[in-house]
C-alpha cells in the first residue's frame, strides 16, 4: 500500500484554497504515480473538498445582481451541455460572457489574430507517467512552475513546469474533464501573436503528463484549447486553459 | 429524510435534468437560484470584491452546465459540489491580484466569523442546524488550526501568504491545514450521520 501521508496535506491544502504552485505541480505529479487505480487519493480529496464545502455551505447567503442569472443562463444556453451535445466544441460562444482578464484576454487576442504558426509536431497524446523521469526533472534547481488558470467553468488542474534552460518541461494536470467525443486538448505556446503546438492530449482518469519542447523562455503564454482529432497546426476555439509565462 | 436531505434531493433533480439536456435553461436556473446566494458569500469572502464574486459565481455554475456528469452521485450534495467548483474559482481570481499581501495583513487582524443564522431567518430552514454544526466543529479546533483554516478558506490565502501572516514555517501551516482537516471531516461527517 502507498503511502499517502504527503499527498493527504497537498490535498488538505487545495480543498481550502492554499496549494501554491510549486506544491500544486507536486501534487499533480504523486495524483499521476499513484494512477487511477489508486482508491485512496480520489476519497481523500473527495473528502477533503465535502469538508471545506460545507464551511461554506454554513455562511448566511448574499444577495446577486439583479442580472447575474440571466447573464449567466444566456452564456449557458450559448453552449450546449457537454452531456447533451457531444462533438460540440467547448470553448465555443461563452466566453465573452464572462469579463476576461488581461492575461486571458491577451491570450485570446493572440490566439485570433494567428496567422502563422510554427509548428514543433505534435507529440503524440497522453503519456503514461513514469515516475522517475517527472520526478527527476521536478528535482532539478531552478525549475520553474507555472499554473494554468482555468477560463469558461473550465474545471481541473493544470501546471506547466519548465526546464532551467527553457526548452523543455512536463505539462502536468488532474481532475480534467474529457474533451468531447472527436476532440482532443491541445496545448500551445504563444509569442506576440504566434501560437506554436506543443501537442495534443486526452487525459486519462483526468490525469495528464505531458513532456513538451519549445521555446518557453521567449513565449508569452501557455494555452490549452480544445480541438479536433486532427490536433491542428493552427488553433481554431478559444483557450479553457491558460498559463502567463 | 432532513430537510437538507431533501434539498439536495431536489438539486441532484435538477441536476438530472441538466444532463438530459436543458434546452430552455429552465433545470439550470433553477439551481441557480436554489444556490447562487450561497455561492456568493462563499466568493465574496475570498475575494473581498462584490464584481469578482459574481464572477466566480458564474464560472462556477458555467462549470457545472458544461460538464454535469462530473457530478459524483456517490458523494457531496449538489450544493457543496458547486461551491468546491465556486470557491476554486475565487481563489484563483484573487491569487491574479496584486493585493495579496494587503488582503493577508488585513485579514490576519480579523477573525472570521459565521453569520449567526439568526440575523437570516428567512435563510433555507435548514441552514441553522448547517451553520451551527460548521460553528461547532469550527469550535472544536485548536486556536491555532482555525487560525489556518479561516485565512486559507475564507480569506483566500495562499499556504505562504498564512505562514507570512502568522509567523510560522511553513511545514507547520501545511501540518496544522491537514490536523484541521481530518478533525473537521470527522466531526462534521458524524454530524451528518
Amino acid at each position: 500500500m502507498r503511502d499517502h501521508t504527503e499527498v493527504e496535506e497537498l490535498l488538505a491544502l487545495e480543498a481550502l484554497g492554499g496549494l501554491e504552485p510549486g506544491d500544486r505541480g507536486r501534487l499533480d505529479v504523486f495524483l499521476v504515480e499513484h494512477g487511477p487505480d489508486c482508491e485512496e487519493c480520489p476519497d481523500l480529496r473527495d473528502e477533503f473538498a465535502d469538508t471545506a464545502a460545507m464551511l461554506g455551505a454554513a455562511l448566511a447567503p448574499n444577495s446577486v445582481s439583479d442580472d447575474l442569472e440571466d447573464r449567466t443562463v444566456s452564456a449557458a444556453l450559448r453552449r450546449a451541455p457537454a452531456s447533451s451535445h457531444v462533438g460540440r466544441v467547448a470553448g465555443d460562444g461563452a466566453s465573452t460572457a464572462i469579463a476576461p482578464t488581461h492575461r486571458r484576454r491577451n491570450a485570446l487576442i493572440a490566439i485570433a489574430a494567428a496567422v502563422v504558426l510554427v509548428a514543433v509536431g505534435a507529440l503524440g497524446g497522453y503519456l503514461a507517467a513514469p515516475r522517475n523521469p517527472v520526478e527527476s526533472f521536478l528535482g532539478q534547481q531552478g525549475v520553474q512552475i507555472v499554473p494554468f488558470v482555468p477560463s469558461d467553468g473550465t474545471g481541473g488542474a493544470m501546471t506547466l513546469a519548465v526546464a532551467p534552460d527553457g526548452t523543455s518541461g512536463y505539462v502536468l494536470g488532474s481532475g480534467l474533464a474529457a474533451p468531447p467525443s472527436g476532440k482532443t486538448y491541445e496545448l500551445w505556446t504563444i509569442q506576440g501573436k504566434t501560437p506554436t503546438s506543443l501537442g495534443c492530449v486526452v487525459p486519462t482518469n483526468g490525469q495528464v503528463v505531458l513532456p513538451v519542447t519549445g521555446s518557453f523562455a521567449a513565449a508569452d503564454v501557455a494555452a490549452m484549447t480544445v480541438e479536433s482529432n486532427a490536433c491542428p497546426r493552427v488553433p481554431t476555439t478559444s483557450p479553457v486553459m491558460v498559463a502567463t509565462l | 429524510m432532513s430537510v437538507r436531505d431533501m434539498e439536495d434531493a431536489r438539486d441532484r433533480e435538477l441536476l438530472g435534468r441538466v444532463r438530459a439536456g436543458d434546452p430552455e435553461g429552465t433545470a439550470f436556473r433553477e439551481l441557480f437560484r436554489r444556490n447562487a446566494g450561497v455561492a456568493k458569500s462563499v466568493a465574496l469572502r475570498v475575494t473581498r470584491s462584490d464584481q469578482l464574486a459574481e464572477e466566480a459565481v458564474q464560472e462556477g455554475f458555467l462549470q457545472l452546465w458544461r460538464a454535469p456528469e462530473r457530478f459524483d452521485e456517490a458523494r457531496a450534495t449538489v450544493r457543496r459540489w458547486l461551491l468546491t467548483m465556486v470557491h476554486a474559482r475565487a481563489v484563483d481570481l484573487v491569487r491574479r491580484e496584486q493585493a495579496q499581501r494587503r488582503r493577508t495583513e488585513e485579514a490576519a487582524a480579523q477573525p472570521i466569523v459565521l453569520a449567526d443564522p439568526a440575523d437570516d431567518v428567512v435563510a433555507e430552514v435548514a441552514r441553522p442546524s448547517e451553520a451551527a454544526s460548521v460553528r461547532a466543529a469550527l469550535a472544536s479546533l485548536p486556536e491555532a488550526q482555525r487560525q489556518v483554516i479561516e485565512l486559507m478558506y475564507f480569506r483566500g490565502v495562499s499556504q505562504t501568504g498564512v505562514a507570512e501572516a502568522l509567523g510560522l514555517p511553513l511545514g507547520t501551516v501545511k501540518s496544522r491545514a491537514l490536523l484541521a482537516m481530518r478533525k473537521l471531516r470527522t466531526v462534521l461527517v458524524e454530524t451528518e450521520r
